[in-house]
């Protein structure tokens, strides 16, 4: 049993998800930890249905998946885990679903966060969880596509507390 | 209600929708040009109520362009509940921009850029070796390869921008129970073994053509070895093609080849 | 030919539009480019097989999101100019092309990155005018300016990397070493083979289980 992916992509499954990754890594299992997502019928179907059939793909919140992941026979599967925020991902490694190396392939703009790379934007409760991740030893791997090249996502981070701090 | 008329209006200003793309927002001012027109019929006479509802899409917005009228179908039914009855719909609006887009968009890549283009390209490839003479290139078979991928290519997906956009529009979210019944057919499956097939039938084509003798055949083998190897490893094709010249490059110093 | 060049440049960037920015119907991929400039620089046979190969070696290239992939048509334009500025070619020359091509084409890609982190200044200050000044036909010539200044970048690109490629290739091809020529030249033999693998990769994975749903009766 082994965890082949963890991601951070708030808009969760997409083509960069589907086309780039899962065609890239062999995936039996997805699971997908998400608190809003698990509560909205049209969501889940939309998903299931955008995932490839022969992968098996469990939409949940959060603290039903760390169940979920305890209890699942994980002999010989290759799991992938996809979570829209840091926060998710450090409630997710906190409970003991550890690996050291997370992908954070986006994080797109919205008012009040500000853009650090080309495809994360992250406001300062993102940039705390980034900081609570790295402290439990876990890389941060910034790129959208398996093909890209990686970043690491701490120094950017900093660069914007630097900023922020000195608007301040 | 809006007329036949607008929504093919709608459905061919949807082609620029990528238009403007950027990293902040993505396709928000691609998805408002695309809205301008429809919302000026829908809120005619509501100056205020058309400033607003543009206005809101205005927002971070990112799909496949194929599957974006299903998007925009949903939400012009919607927009029509908020002029007609004055419902507070802004919530909801948002939520299917943003949910629906992410899941259309994995199923348009996968379906159109990932499977559908490479099949077309390889029937394309070859209906021209088995109709031309690949020796002397002539006009008709250069024709032939441009209008005969262009054609095969676009009909799917430009019926499917007219048709998505109507029946999104009329039958808002619960479109997406066509996409299901369209899934359960198995297309991808089927496309990846015909795919399949054509790939060795070119290849069959290639090998009774080449008439290759015993040691190029050998040669041939090794270099499938070489390839097949990098690319298990996951390499890029240009990192597979300076690693093909690089190992050609040793053995011409060796003097091999 | 300089006419041709111009012609070639203007057609490649405009047809480059299609790729990411307007339409997507695939007027931008190698296959029909390859054949169209193998039209315009009167060399169909070169047109037709940059065009195939062009299309098999890339066809796993995903066009996703935030993440930017390289440039095809700038790719395919580019080498087709550079050997019809020099039409005395073999198999070795044109794989020597494409390999000098290549590091360009990454640059072109930092390039086009650049520009559409120029498109938010142009989004951004558009959306100010439409929610305080309600200038709503403002759009109209922010669309055209968008894409006016993506297709004018593509079309000095496309100039300056066919000349720059062919001056280069004039000048190193001449000092290259006979058995580099000849590794050249069956580099360019195996490149359908490399194609050959990206598409056969394309349709086998995870074979085994997606063919058990497909003949699955339920």
């Amino acid at each position: 049993m082994s965890i082949v992916l963890f991601r951070i992509d708030d808009r969760l499954i997409h083509g960069q998800v589907v086309e780039g990754w899962l065609n890239y890594i062999d995936v039996d299992i997805l699971l997908l930890a998400n608190d809003t997502v698990a509560n909205d019928v049209m969501q889940r179907t939309l998903m299931e249905m955008a995932i490839p059939q022969e992968i098996e793909i469990f939409i949940d919140s959060v603290n039903n998946i760390i169940k979920v992941y305890s209890k699942l026979d994980l002999k010989n599967k290759n799991i992938m885990i996809l979570v829209a925020s840091p926060k998710d991902a450090y409630r997710l490694v906190d409970a003991g679903i550890y690996l050291p190396s997370i992908n954070v392939g986006g994080i797109h703009f919205s008012s009040g966060k500000a853009q650090i790379l080309e495809f994360i934007s992250v406001d300062e409760n993102d940039c705390k969880y980034f900081h609570l991740l790295s402290d439990k030893g876990v890389k941060l791997d910034g790129r959208p596509l398996p093909s890209s090249e990686k970043i690491d996502i701490l120094k950017d981070v900093c660069r914007y507390e630097s900023i922020k701090g000195s608007e301040k | 209600m809006l007329t036949k008329r607008t929504l093919i209006r709608t459905a061919i200003k949807s082609f620029f929708i990528q238009a403007l793309w950027n990293f902040e927002k993505m396709q928000n001012i691609g998805m408002m040009f695309v809205l301008m027109h429809p919302l000026s019929k829908i809120y005619r006479g509501d100056a205020q109520g058309y400033h607003n509802a543009l206005k809101r899409h205005l927002d971070f917005f990112n799909i496949h362009p194929y599957m974006a009228n299903i998007v925009i179908g949903v939400v012009l039914g919607l927009e029509e509940r908020v002029s007609l009855n004055n419902e507070d719909l802004e919530a909801e609006i948002n939520t299917v921009k943003s949910t629906m887009a992410g899941p259309l968009s994995a199923i348009g890549d996968s379906f159109f850029w990932g499977l559908w283009r490479p099949v077309v390209t390889l029937l394309v490839c070859l209906a021209y070796f088995l109709f031309f003479n690949v020796n002397d290139y002539s006009l008709a078979g250069t024709l032939f390869i441009v209008f005969g991928f262009l054609v095969i290519y676009n009909i799917p997906h430009i019926i499917l921008r007219f048709k998505a956009l109507r029946v999104a529009y009329r039958q808002g979210t619960s479109v997406i129970v066509y996409i299901k019944k369209w899934q359960d057919f198995k297309i991808e499956a089927k496309l990846k073994l015909l795919g399949f097939l054509l790939l060795l039938g070119i290849f069959v084509i290639f090998l009774i053509r080449a008439r290759l003798t015993l040691l190029e055949f050998g040669k041939l083998l090794a270099i499938f070895l070489v390839v097949e190897i990098l690319k298990h490893k996951k390499a890029s094709t240009v990192k597979i093609i300076i690693s093909v010249l690089c190992v050609f490059i040793l053995l011409a110093y060796l003097k091999v080849v | 030919m300089i006419t041709t060049l111009l012609f070639i440049s203007l057609l490649g960037s405009f047809l480059s539009l299609d790729n990411s920015l307007v339409g997507n119907i695939m007027v931008s991929r190698p296959i029909v480019v390859g054949p169209l400039i193998g039209l315009i620089i009167g060399d169909l046979n070169l047109g037709i097989e940059i065009g195939f190969l062009m299309e098999f070696l890339w066809a796993d290239l995903l066009y996703a999101g935030t993440a930017i992939p390289i440039n095809l048509t700038l790719f395919t334009t580019i080498i087709l100019g550079a050997s019809y500025i020099l039409p005395h070619y073999d198999e070795s020359f044109t794989m020597f092309i494409i390999l000098l091509t290549i590091p360009m084409i990454f640059i072109c890609r930092q390039i086009e990155i650049g520009l559409r982190l120029f498109n938010s200044f142009i989004a951004n200050k558009l959306e100010v005018l439409i929610i305080r000044n309600k200038q709503y036909k403002r759009v109209y010539f922010s669309l055209f300016h968008g894409l006016f200044i993506f297709v004018f970048v593509n079309f000095i690109l496309i100039f300056v990397c066919i000349t720059l490629t062919s001056q280069l290739a004039k000048i190193l091809y001449l000092r290259l070493d006979i058995k580099f020529i000849k590794a050249l030249s069956l580099t360019y033999n195996a490149l359908p083979i490399i194609g050959f693998f990206v598409l056969l990769h394309i349709f086998t994975h995870n074979f085994k289980t997606v063919f058990r749903n497909l003949f699955n009766k339920n």
